[in-house]
């Protein structure tokens, strides 16, 4: 027996692993509908899992898009005395006090990772003669940042229902669509408001609406003007100044490296902020342990079925590791025997997880749900648009199989070492 | 009876016979049932809370407005107000409700160093008492009197503007609004107005709207000469039972069928114009907040169960195949098959039972603290406006609800019971002779 034992370690070992799978799958042909349950449990487990993640990474990808287009950028340029008082979007306190907008231009677009500038103003209005009697004026290049990037993320488009962006310089502007609805205005007609300028003066204001948008995104369409910047600049008395710039890089990647880059460009007063620090994106990065505790929690209770299945099988098999013993197997093969049945199961059962959440998450992306029957239109300040897409990649499909093989597998382990302690001669007898 | 006591006790013995299996399967179950208690009380609780939030410093039981007004209330179209609004609330006073007229508009407030876009309460500070309670949560400095230019601001609007009142003075700022008021015509005619108040108070009630940007101020200098020229015209009517108790949701007196009855039997008619309103009929942002949570958390909690009501019928398939050449045995020994489903039945409804009862025991645990202490949310409240449905400012707290404590393990208890008899039908239809010798 030595001798024999000795060849086939010098083989490789006794078994080889696909003799296991196919020792595996015979065995889970044994008992069907113990299989099935526990297939079907562990692709329960593995398309919550998954389904979950595809719903999570959609809505972080539409408010990190949101944040990117209508906030930040990937990095935003202020006062410091601004970011102290964003609240209410002060214009007295431009981005480095005497400087031209060209010339912050100029300054930044040396740097080889940026990809482009956009100065920006954002302030209150009172409208007059309205029943809406307030709105968001937000003034940005109307000629370069509609065709720079999408304004409405649901469509990739500009956003544009009706109508035209202002040209530059242009006495014009362009309203949401809720907004226009709300107070019944049209193209072509004027919208009298009222700012407040860089001295405290109060500015009256006639434009003429000359587009419609709809970004599906319900802060802006709901009470958001968008005027040319450079009008609006003269109308604050700015002179040549901004009260924001917003960079986008060719990378949005590199926003901490090329941070410290700007930071070196511009004085000491400014204040430079990367995207990844908005409130509501580091909020949404810090709440990932906690799913990952939920899918924990989903995957352990399926494993349940395969461990109870690996210690009714070892039960009910006990005279069959007597004589595997007994042929010669040792104790690793042994418990590799169980081992490998408790994986295959769990294996085919996170396939089918696969194939399902793989389906629904893949139809979710193609069909976008309409976000207002869950929120009812509340949460205006949630920067989020209207419509989720799921997000389907073949990476939250790798998560999710790897995971629930490998929470089953943890699981199984323990059990399938009880193997190992059962003495051949007495379980041959019993 | 007595074949019933030894079915149970055979039940029990049969449940130790692979004791780590039984635990497994009902560690699954108490899971389940435990998260499920613990999420079905937390969602109980920010409803709870909101509701009586509502209720208490927000509109109370009903209110009284314009059809026209009731149908675009989200623009807060002020031009469908209406007047003389004194009868109305004498009648309500005189029929035992309490009743507070409301102008509701909207402005912007100036200070020296900013402005701030806010929503403006005229109210009757009196009446206002009576109806709702936010008054009574003035943080710093006190409510605003009547006869007088004193306004209260929400904590919210009184931060943006860096009005602090407990270490300072009362400030003066500027009301800059436009009235919007309908001529004989019906046309809708828009008059720029500035006023100058005094800030008197800072409110920071349990429920964010009355803490948010808005600002309360007395209803009778509004209309006068030197506020808004509104000649008595309000938007709303707030109503309340004189009696109701604190904190407590609206009864059936306090319906509007029943208010409208109420008039009648004081002899009043409301005019054709006006309705009145359910609470409900206001709080549909708050509906569908708690709707979408409730839905999106009960299917993950069903899935749970979904996954431990497998591993039951897992355990009792196996139990029973395993068993086959007892059953046999049993059989050939007079035992009915109704006794022997019976038996299985109990047999599983035992894992359901203890696996109910721990995560029963386990919900309940978390949830003491839960209940008694909340966690506190107010950074993530404040960041988001405290724009989000729920009427609760920072601690969300669960609340006990026997019914789903009780009704949890129940469920979990009757559905493993069922589960256990498909099996044993299959083992029942095999033939006698046949199961003894099964292997």
């Amino acid at each position: 027996m030595d001798r024999g034992r000795k060849d086939l370690e010098r083989n490789g070992g006794g078994v080889r692993w696909p003799t296991f799978l196919v020792i595996a799958y015979r065995n889970l042909n044994r008992n069907r509908r113990r299989t099935i349950l526990c297939i079907v449990a562990v692709a329960l487990a593995v398309f919550f899992n998954i389904f979950m993640q595809a719903w999570i990474q959609g809505m972080y990808d539409t408010i990190e898009e949101v944040i990117r287009t209508f906030d930040t950028g990937h990095i935003q340029i202020v006062s410091q005395q601004f970011e102290k008082e964003k609240e209410y979007l002060p214009v007295q306190y431009p981005l480095e006090e005497g400087m031209s907008v060209e010339e912050m231009k100029r300054r930044l677009v040396t740097i080889p990772a940026v990809d482009a500038v956009f100065p920006r103003i954002q302030t209150y209005a009172s409208l007059l003669e309205s029943v809406v009697k307030h709105a968001l004026v937000w003034g940005i290049d109307t000629e370069g940042e509609p065709s720079y990037h999408f304004f409405n993320l649901t469509k990739r488009s500009d956003g544009l229902r009706e109508g035209r962006y202002p040209r530059k310089g242009e006495n014009a502007c362009v309203v949401g669509s809720a907004f226009a609805k709300k107070t019944g205005i049209r193209i072509g007609d004027r919208l009298p408001f009222k700012v407040v300028s860089a001295q405290f003066s109060d500015k009256f204001w006639n434009p003429e609406v000359v587009g419609i948008f709809q970004f599906d995104y319900r802060k802006y369409d709901e009470g958001v003007i968008i005027v040319p910047f450079d009008r609006l600049q003269r109308i604050l008395v700015l002179g040549e100044g901004t009260q924001q710039l917003v960079v986008y890089l060719k990378e949005g990647t590199q926003v901490d490296r090329v941070k410290g880059e700007l930071k070196r460009v511009f004085s000491p007063e400014t204040f430079v902020r990367g995207w990844t620090e908005n409130y509501w994106v580091a909020y949404l990065r810090s709440s990932t342990v906690l799913y990952l505790i939920i899918f924990g929690v989903f995957q352990i209770v399926a494993s349940f079925l395969i461990i109870n299945t690996v210690v009714m099988v070892i039960h009910e098999r006990i005279k069959e590791i007597g004589m595997m013993g007994a042929l010669g197997m040792t104790r690793r093969e042994i418990v590799q025997v169980f081992f490998f049945e408790a994986l295959l199961l769990s294996v085919l059962g996170a396939l089918c997880g696969v194939l399902l959440g793989g389906t629904a998450t893949w139809i979710g992306s193609r069909f976008p749900l309409d976000m207002e029957m869950f929120t009812g239109g509340g949460m205006k300040e949630f920067p989020i648009t209207g419509t989720l897409i799921l997000h389907f990649s073949l990476e939250i499909l790798g998560k999710g199989f790897l995971f629930g093989i490998a929470v089953s597998a943890l699981c199984t382990i323990f059990p399938s070492l009880k193997s190992a302690f059962i003495e051949p001669v007495e379980a041959l007898r019993r | 009876m007595r074949i019933h006591r030894d079915l149970l006790s055979m039940a029990f013995r049969n449940l130790s016979r692979h004791r780590v299996k039984t635990i497994i399967t009902v560690t699954g179950v108490a899971v389940s049932v435990g998260l499920y208690i613990f999420m079905d009380a937390w969602l109980l609780g920010m409803n709870l809370e909101s509701r009586r939030n509502i209720v208490s410093y927000e509109i109370g039981a009903a209110k009284i407005q314009r059809k026209a007004y009731f149908e675009k209330k989200d623009d807060l179209p002020m031009y469908e107000s209406f007047s003389p609004w004194k009868p109305i609330v004498e009648a309500l006073e005189n029929a035992g409700y309490a009743a507070s007229p409301r102008m509701v508009f909207s402005g912007t407030l100036y200070t020296a160093d900013g402005s701030a876009p806010v929503i403006l309460y005229g109210i009757d500070p009196e009446r206002e008492r009576k109806v709702l309670r936010y008054m009574d949560f003035v943080e710093a400095g006190r409510s605003p009197q009547t006869g007088k230019f004193e306004i209260a601001l929400g904590l919210l609007a009184a931060e943006k503007l860096k009005i602090d009142l407990k270490n300072g003075e009362p400030v003066g700022v500027r009301i800059a609004t436009v009235i919007d008021l309908k001529d004989e015509r019906g046309k809708v005619r828009h008059v720029y107005q500035v006023i100058d108040a005094v800030v008197v108070g800072v409110i920071n009630s349990p429920n964010p709207k009355t803490n948010g940007n808005v600002a309360y101020i007395p209803l009778d200098v509004l209309s006068g000469e030197g506020g808004l020229l509104l000649e008595d015209q309000v938007t709303e009517i707030l109503v309340r039972a004189s009696d109701a108790r604190e904190g407590a949701l609206p009864g059936e007196r306090e319906s509007p069928f029943s208010i409208r009855g109420a008039l009648e039997r004081v002899g009043f008619s409301l005019p054709p114009d006006l309705e009145i309103y359910s609470w409900m009929d206001y709080v549909q942002d708050y509906i569908a907040a708690a709707r979408g949570d409730q839905i999106s958390t009960r299917i993950m909690i069903l899935l749970l169960f979904i996954l431990s009501f497998l591993g039951i019928a897992n355990t009792m398939l196996m139990a029973i195949l395993e068993r086959t050449k007892e059953i046999g045995m049993l059989r050939a020994l007079g035992m009915t098959d109704g006794e022997v489903i019976l038996s299985y039945m109990l047999e599983a409804a035992l894992i359901g039972l203890i696996g109910g009862g721990i995560g029963m025991l386990l919900g309940s645990l978390v949830n003491i603290p839960m209940v008694n202490h909340g966690i506190d949310y107010s950074s993530m409240a404040k960041e988001m406006g405290w724009d989000y449905g729920y009427r609760i400012t920072s601690l969300f707290r669960s609340a006990w609800n026997p019914f789903t404590i009780g009704a949890s393990g129940i469920v979990a208890t009757l559905v493993s019971a069922l589960l256990s008899i498909p099996p044993t039908l299959r083992a029942l239809r095999m033939p006698v002779t046949e199961s003894l010798r099964f292997e």
